[in-house]
């Protein structure tokens, strides 16, 4: 079962731009694995543009985070 | 014509080539073979039971999941119609409407046929075919306890049965009609033995046949009180709908569908070139969509190439099986391949079932045809003359009774009208 949330956080990458940490107000989550990472095209006919998203397992649980243009948002939640 | 069938197997819980064994956990068996139940092994009996009626049959432990041979049923199911429940690990059920649901439920039929033939003397198969799915489980518990009316019962093979509700035989005046709560004084199902009533707790049937309650019917007479008392959470409603109607939930078939092309070994594709590898793996997806009656919510690139694996999907804008929705959508995501590749797949998924209509109207090559294959015949035809004779062919409609009779209303009108205004003009001075 998942959620999808679509909340903003703050994201530190590492030289690739993969996630590493992930900082959602006062709680931090670090990346244990980076599970999995596509491109997307989004809901084109609403002019929305590409982005990226990583699934990754951190020490709360799995998510799935969303990056476009260079803005980090939590995508969905995995239970 | 709308048909949901439930099927219920027996001899699926190993895969092995005996024919006389049984599935066995904490001392009970669990499954047996067609031939072992015939030499009287039952599920829950006890081992020493079944090994001495059977000497020398094979044994084995119960295994979690289903079986090959249950999975290739649920697969041939498949190939048959997209709507499909998996239920357990020995059971399905599975739904048929539309104008071909009728060869289908003849595929679904010879499938069936097929797969008990493939291990004749293990494999057992008990299919009810009705109008809801709840009345398709419903011919399958009844006949699993007792005997139905022999003209509703047809042979499928040895070990296999076909159950008919009355309401789906070609020659019935009341087929394609609803189900409904006002049709319960004639309905088919009134004399379900209380025996077969799955819904219900072993206690309760007993209860209920202690009582004199036998059949489904006679649980009118039955006040809520007793419901109350003995399932708290179940009023008689409830009951009702569930034996009588039921629900399929689709749980099947797999969640993506995929197309792979790879280059030969130590070769890449420019990605100038991919247009032409991607055509036969759109043509591919697009069959096993129309196959499945599904559209697509979901499609992605998966590439492989001297940057390494690299994946692209995107959303559809409405669900879809259409070639060439399919094809301008993967055209535009190999536009963002921009290194040779080595290997590159197409996939869709998260998957809506097309209303028939619009499956219709897709053919295999995704041309537009004719819902109607009279009328798809007759255009075949018109096609044919238009060309030997070009230009020539008058099309037209020829008026209906209604049409004829508007018409002349019409004029009739138009005639009343011009009179008037003739009587007005010489009425004014």
């Amino acid at each position: 079962m998942t959620r999808v949330v679509r909340r903003p956080v703050t994201v530190r990458t590492d030289a690739h731009g993969a996630p590493v940490c992930i900082v959602d107000g006062k709680a931090v989550h670090t990346v244990r694995t980076v599970i999995d990472h596509w491109r997307e095209l989004g809901a084109w006919w609403e002019g929305e543009t590409e982005f990226q998203l990583w699934r990754v397992e951190t020490d709360a649980g799995v998510f799935d985070l969303e990056c476009a243009e260079g803005a980090w948002r939590v995508y969905r939640v995995w239970d | 014509m709308r048909w949901f069938a439930f099927g219920r197997a027996v001899g699926v819980g190993w895969d092995g080539d005996d024919t006389l064994w049984m599935t066995i956990s904490n001392e009970r068996v669990m499954d047996a073979s067609v031939s072992a139940r015939a030499c009287g092994v039952e599920p829950g009996q006890s081992v020493h039971t079944a090994a001495a009626l059977v000497p020398g049959i094979t044994v084995q432990p119960a295994t979690e999941g289903p079986s090959r041979a249950m999975r290739r049923l649920w697969r041939m199911v498949n190939d048959v119609t997209p709507r499909l429940e998996t239920m357990g690990e020995d059971g399905f059920c599975a739904a048929g409407s539309g104008r071909t649901s009728e060869t289908a439920l003849h595929a679904l039929r010879a499938a069936a046929r097929r797969w008990l033939e493939e291990r004749p003397g293990v494999r057992g198969l008990l299919v009810g075919v009705a109008e809801t799915p709840g009345l398709a489980r419903a011919l399958v518990e009844w006949r699993k306890c007792g005997e139905l009316p022999a003209s509703w019962e047809q042979s499928l093979g040895r070990h296999g049965r076909w159950l008919v509700s009355p309401r789906l035989k070609p020659s019935s005046a009341a087929r394609n009609r609803c189900t409904g709560a006002h049709e319960a004084a004639e309905s088919w199902w009134d004399p379900l033995p209380v025996e077969a009533l799955w819904v219900l707790p072993a206690e309760v049937r007993e209860m209920l046949l202690r009582m004199g309650v036998l059949t489904f019917g006679e649980l009118e007479k039955v006040g809520e009180t007793f419901w109350r008392r003995m399932l708290p959470g179940l009023s008689w409603t409830q009951l009702r709908h569930q034996v009588c109607v039921g629900r399929l939930r689709v749980n099947y078939p797999p969640p993506v569908y995929c197309r792979t092309w790879a280059a030969a070994a130590g070769e890449v594709c420019p990605p100038e070139q991919l247009t032409e590898w991607l055509e036969p793996l759109i043509q591919g997806v697009g069959r096993e969509l129309l196959a499945a009656g599904c559209g697509t919510r979901r499609l992605g690139l998966c590439w492989r190439g001297e940057g390494g694996r690299e994946r692209m999907e995107m959303v559809l804008k409405q669900p879809t099986a259409d070639l060439q929705v399919l094809r301008a959508q993967t055209l535009r995501l190999a536009a963002h391949i921009r290194q040779p590749v080595e290997r590159v797949s197409l996939f869709v998924r998260d998957f809506t079932s097309l209303p028939a209509e619009q499956l219709r109207l897709l053919a295999e090559d995704g041309r537009v045809i004719s819902a109607d294959p009279a009328a798809h015949a007759l255009a075949e035809v018109l096609a044919q003359v238009e060309r030997r004779f070009p230009g020539r062919l008058q099309k037209g409609l020829r008026p209906g009774f209604r049409e004829l009779r508007l018409a002349r209303v019409m004029e009739a009108r138009l005639a009343v009208g011009s009179g008037n205004e003739r009587h007005e003009r010489m009425a004014m001075p």
